[in-house]
């Protein structure tokens, strides 16, 4: 079990009330969880948070990636001991923000919740919102994720052309293999005629693989302002996390 | 132009009628559920379709910049079939309070069997514990005999007439509806039924006042922007532009939005198929102190 107390005090006190409200209709059964949960987005309201940096339980996450709603799940969440047959079926009966709620907590590593499940649920399917909810602004995948997940979860980001920057921990997680996937990804780009995905450039900078490095050797030379831009924010990334 | 299309089958059309809808001025779709041309023989194929409505496709929507939302409801049709009618309503309240749900439909009548009023009264009580409007379809064949049963069964129920939107309608029923509070809905279709000159002289007779107009796009012969076709007809038969506006954006919206379930602010802005944009400038955290939270006890 784990202790919480910063979360609350995420929220604002109209809020707390919307939860209130909330949990006091669920009180704690699932069968009532699985209709009233859905409210929350309306009860709570999707207030952005900013972007600050906190360490939750073993994984660091960003909040700026979260909303109120998010927030109040989570901690509905916690405080109720869901472990991860009840937030699996929470997913499966959800709707989409149903699901962007319990994709964000996975981060958290509640209770028991061996996160696998979701992590295969929120992978086999294309809305691109619940990729990014369920595995991007934390470091909880590249803590836990086995090298097959983990490189599955790089290249899906990659092929929807996301901010390498949003998976915390990638520095740590560079097999050969993943690299390989990446060098034979941009060359078909290229071979298509298409830009190659910006995040192969920091990858390339930490990373030891001959054929990324030539890549990034030749775009280096490149004039496109386009491709300067992102190896200069490639450059900060990569020294950033060195 | 903006359009709110109170009533289109997304789930069996293409991309490209979602890039002509947009084109063609629709910022939000309503999907209402109904049958799929053939009837199921399980529960089980109307939880996948529910969640279908509330999930892939309103993001393939989304992905056109066109808001999805959805009426869920056992349509009259199967309400006939004991192998799904019962399940199917028990089913219902779990799916009332998800997000994207704007109503309870389309329920109603289709051959007015007893089956059929006993799911739609009782359909019309869940909207009312789940405080939603409800989209009714009427039937296409015994029209006058059809809205007059509706319009009872609906008073039975107790449910708002002004939460109440009669759909299919025609000349004729206009005038039975009139005067009871009910919104009246019209499906523009290319050959059949109502087409656009109809219901330009419909509109001519009876204003904009409580009409609602809409494509009923389908696996049929059936047209996605029959609205907007209506809605230039309208212009070319000199209707002020308030009026046209009105009819299709202002009623939908104020019918729909009413229980609190969107908001025109929220409908008039295209909505995000990605978090990229949200997060824009946000995720290069590094190297920043950390806060800790939680401490495993
Ligand atoms: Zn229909």
């Amino acid at each position: 079990m784990i202790a919480w107390p910063p979360l609350r005090g995420r929220l604002s006190e109209s809020e707390l009330a919307g939860l209130a409200w909330v949990q006091a209709k669920i009180g704690n059964s699932q069968t009532q969880r699985l209709v009233w949960l859905a409210s929350l987005p309306r009860r709570v309201g999707k207030r952005a948070l900013a972007p600050e940096l906190v360490k939750a339980g073993v994984a660091t996450l960003n909040l700026g990636a979260w909303r109120a709603a998010d927030v109040a799940a989570a901690v509905e969440f916690i405080e109720a001991s869901l472990g991860e047959a009840a937030l699996v079926e929470l997913w499966d009966h959800g709707d989409q923000e149903e699901r962007r709620m319990v994709g964000r907590s996975v981060c958290l590593g509640l209770g028991d919740l061996a996160t696998p499940l979701l992590w295969d649920r929120a992978h086999r399917q294309n809305d691109q919102i619940l990729f990014e909810a369920t595995f991007l602004d934390s470091d909880h995948l590249a803590r836990l994720a086995d090298d097959e997940v983990w490189a599955r979860a790089v290249l899906k980001a990659a092929f929807l052309n996301l901010d390498l920057a949003r998976l915390y921990g990638f520095e740590r997680r560079l097999p050969d293999t993943l690299q390989e996937c990446l060098a034979d990804f941009a060359a078909e780009r290229r071979a298509a005629g298409r830009p190659v995905w910006p995040g192969t450039y920091a990858i390339a900078m930490l990373g030891e693989n001959p054929r990324l490095l030539t890549l990034l050797t030749a775009d280096r030379r490149s004039t496109d302002p386009t491709t300067q831009a992102q190896i200069a924010d490639a450059t900060r990334l990569a020294e950033s996390v060195r | 132009m903006k359009i709110f299309e109170p009533h289109a089958h997304m789930v069996s059309r293409v991309t490209d009628d979602y890039e002509r809808m947009r084109d063609s001025g629709v910022r939000v779709v309503l999907e209402p559920a109904f049958w799929l041309g053939q009837p199921r023989t399980s529960v089980g194929s109307f939880v996948d379709y529910f969640d279908t409505l509330l999930g892939w496709e309103r993001f393939r929507a989304a992905g056109f910049g066109i808001h999805h939302v959805c009426t869920l409801g056992l349509n009259p049709r199967e309400a006939n079939d004991d192998r799904v009618n019962a399940g199917v309503v028990e089913l219902l309240p779990r799916y009332l309070e998800k997000n994207g749900v704007v109503g309870v439909g389309e329920i109603g009548l289709d051959d007015m069997t007893a089956k059929e009023e006993r799911w739609f009264l009782a359909q019309l009580v869940l909207a009312k514990e789940h405080d939603l409007p409800a989209l009714v379809h009427t039937p296409h064949r015994n029209k006058r005999q059809g809205f007059l049963r509706c319009l009872d069964i609906i008073r039975d129920s107790g449910i708002r007439m002004d939460r109440v939107l009669l759909d299919h309608g025609n000349e004729e029923t206009v005038k039975i509806t009139r005067e009871t509070g009910v919104w009246q809905g019209f499906s523009i279709y290319p050959h059949t039924k109502m087409d656009p000159p109809r219901m330009v002289a419909i509109l001519r007779q009876y204003g904009v006042e409580r009409m609602i107009i809409n494509s009923a796009c389908d696996w049929g012969v059936s047209d996605p922007l029959s609205v907007r076709k209506t809605a230039d007809l309208m212009a070319e038969a000199e209707f002020g532009v308030g009026d046209i506006d009105r009819l299709v954006w202002g009623n939908p919206v104020q019918f729909f939005s009413e229980t609190g379930r969107g908001t025109e602010a929220e409908w008039s802005t295209p909505p995000a198929s990605t978090l990229g944009a949200t997060h824009a400038g946000n995720s290069f955290l590094r190297g920043q102190s950390v806060e800790t939270w939680g401490k495993r006890a």
